[in-house]
């Protein structure tokens, strides 16, 4: 992230350990220091994680989470992509539309809970639903945004060459767009990551939100809250560093270059 | 092109017939389905009305945007000279920046039980969930902004003399400061949307208040619905409020540099 270009000298990852060290040990002493008898230590924490393991319940709420997260996500990409490009090639549709798209992104798609839960009930699909406008509407704005900045010299010419509309889409509009879409793939994913978590802790009876919410409920286990809080920032890590993986790909960054 | 679009009728005409068609097909909907439990456009509208009339509209909603001010200004206050202090200094970054990798895709949301227990139910605990979400992507765009500042520009403030202290000040907050913007404008649409989670959980007053206990209280879709509407345009506003201050010609330099 921050200019991997001075390479990976033992200074710097002594130096980075340090840092994940320190964390550690803030914790433990801000533990000791402080009045809370709830909340656990980081030995407690990793037995929680070795435990929730060996019961088998981290993977099943690992890839409960990862289920809702993916479908969710990829409907919404799915329909946001050719939403996009069209309200950002036909001035009308963009017109009729897009004030609306612009009022309802700002709504936390967490406010559609009770919605969901009404029309589809307590269960996945609700939780599906909530990730779809999560992650729908975001991407929806920045494929059309990305759409309209495209420089109409790029378009002329490819009309120059003859290229029928379909064909000017795929080989003049789709990589010039990339680059700004591929950041609006990255955010609105942390987003629907963000989001399963609420929806799991209000809609359903299974993945990580559920883990958290329900270790509290049921006697306090602190500990499983807070290993269920580090499963949710490794997933989400991984989900994040993917998706960056995904734009450095040789195909992806022709338009990167560009700007 | 802004220009020329206000002049035009369709620009305007368009989406009201959109606004009017959604809205018939809304209220038709709802009668032909006879559903008792979700409101028509006029019940919202009259839901609305109540919540006026009972005097609580305005105290949840300067609830909402009280806990999102404190929250986001604190995560401004300590993400802002984190962030500079990570761009400028490489080894500072070395050491901090695994952390922040680390705590950053935790879900704020997921913090609540513990906010709860440090801070107790109430704002307190509210407000610390939104400075976490805003501050973790404030530092992660002004570590960012400051180390991709080019070096020419650098030296050359360097050149005309200016101490270390104010080449940072004075050339690279500047250079960085579109890149930071954007960061500012991020968290705080995720603020908004956080603000409505913690409040579902964590508060008895709010906008997030309103939309589950309508719910819970007696099934009142018609306030649910109300709410909604309050959380976009208000969310809606803030993100306008946001751009308006990227375009601010003060903070517009940097873009050239694009």
């Amino acid at each position: 992230m921050i200019r991997s270009a001075l390479g990976a000298g033992p200074a710097r990852i002594a130096l980075s350990l340090s840092g994940v060290a320190a964390l550690v040990a803030l914790w433990s002493l801000g533990l000791a220091a402080s009045p809370h008898t709830l909340l656990p230590g980081p030995w407690a924490v990793v037995k929680a994680i070795a435990g929730l393991a060996a019961s088998g319940l981290l993977v099943h709420h690992v890839v409960a989470s990862l289920f809702r997260v993916t479908w969710g996500y990829l409907a919404a990409v799915a329909v946001a992509l050719p939403a996009g490009l069209l309200l950002g090639t036909y001035r009308r549709p963009e017109l009729a539309f897009g004030p609306f798209l612009e009022l309802a992104r700002p709504i936390s798609p967490l406010a559609w809970i009770p919605l969901s839960i009404l029309w589809l009930g307590v269960g996945d699909l609700a939780a599906l639903a909530i990730i779809f406008f999560a992650s729908f509407l975001p991407l929806v704005l920045t494929v059309k945004n990305a759409v309209g900045r495209v420089p109409l010299v790029h378009l002329q010419a490819g009309r120059n060459f003859g290229l029928a509309p379909g064909e000017l889409a795929r080989r003049i509009l789709l990589p010039a767009i990339l680059p700004q879409v591929l950041v609006g793939l990255r955010l609105s994913l942390g987003v629907a990551w963000l989001v399963v978590v609420a929806a799991e802790m209000l809609a359903v009876n299974s993945g990580l939100g559920f883990l958290i919410i329900d270790a509290r409920n049921a006697g306090n286990r602190y500990d499983l809250v807070v290993a269920g809080m580090v499963l949710i920032g490794g997933v989400g890590l991984a989900l994040d560093t993917a998706i960056l993986r995904l734009g450095r790909l040789p195909a992806f960054a022709w338009g990167a270059s560009e700007r | 092109m802004r220009a020329a679009r206000r002049l035009d009728p369709e620009a305007f005409l368009l989406p009201a017939a959109v606004a009017v068609a959604g809205i018939a097909l809304w209220h038709l909907a709802v009668a032909a389905s006879h559903s008792t439990t979700f409101p028509t456009p006029l019940a919202v509208a009259r839901a609305m009305g109540e919540l006026a009339r009972r005097g609580v509209l305005a105290p949840y909603v300067l609830d909402s945007l009280r806990r999102v001010g404190s929250g986001y200004l604190l995560g401004l206050a300590a993400g802002i000279p984190l962030g500079l202090a990570m761009g400028w200094f490489p080894a500072l970054a070395w050491a901090i920046n695994p952390v922040v990798q680390i705590l950053r895709p935790i879900s704020p949301l997921a913090w609540i039980p513990v906010a709860i227990v440090l801070w107790g139910v109430g704002d307190a605990a509210t407000i610390f969930l939104i400075f976490l979400a805003a501050l973790f992507p404030i530092v992660v765009a002004t570590a960012n902004g400051v180390a991709n500042v080019p070096p020419m520009v650098l030296q050359a403030g360097r050149n005309f003399g200016l101490k270390p202290a104010a080449v940072l000040v004075r050339v690279a907050l500047p250079a960085a400061l579109p890149q930071v913007l954007v960061g500012l404008r991020v968290a705080l649409g995720i603020s908004w949307l956080v603000v409505v989670a913690a409040e579902m959980i964590a508060v008895d007053s709010g906008l997030g208040y309103l939309v589950i206990d309508a719910r819970n209280a007696g099934k009142r879709y018609d306030l649910v619905v109300a709410a909604m509407i309050l959380i976009g345009v208000i969310g809606l506003a803030l993100d306008l409020l946001a751009r308006r201050v990227e375009r601010l010609p003060r903070v517009r330099w940097g873009f050239r540099g694009d």
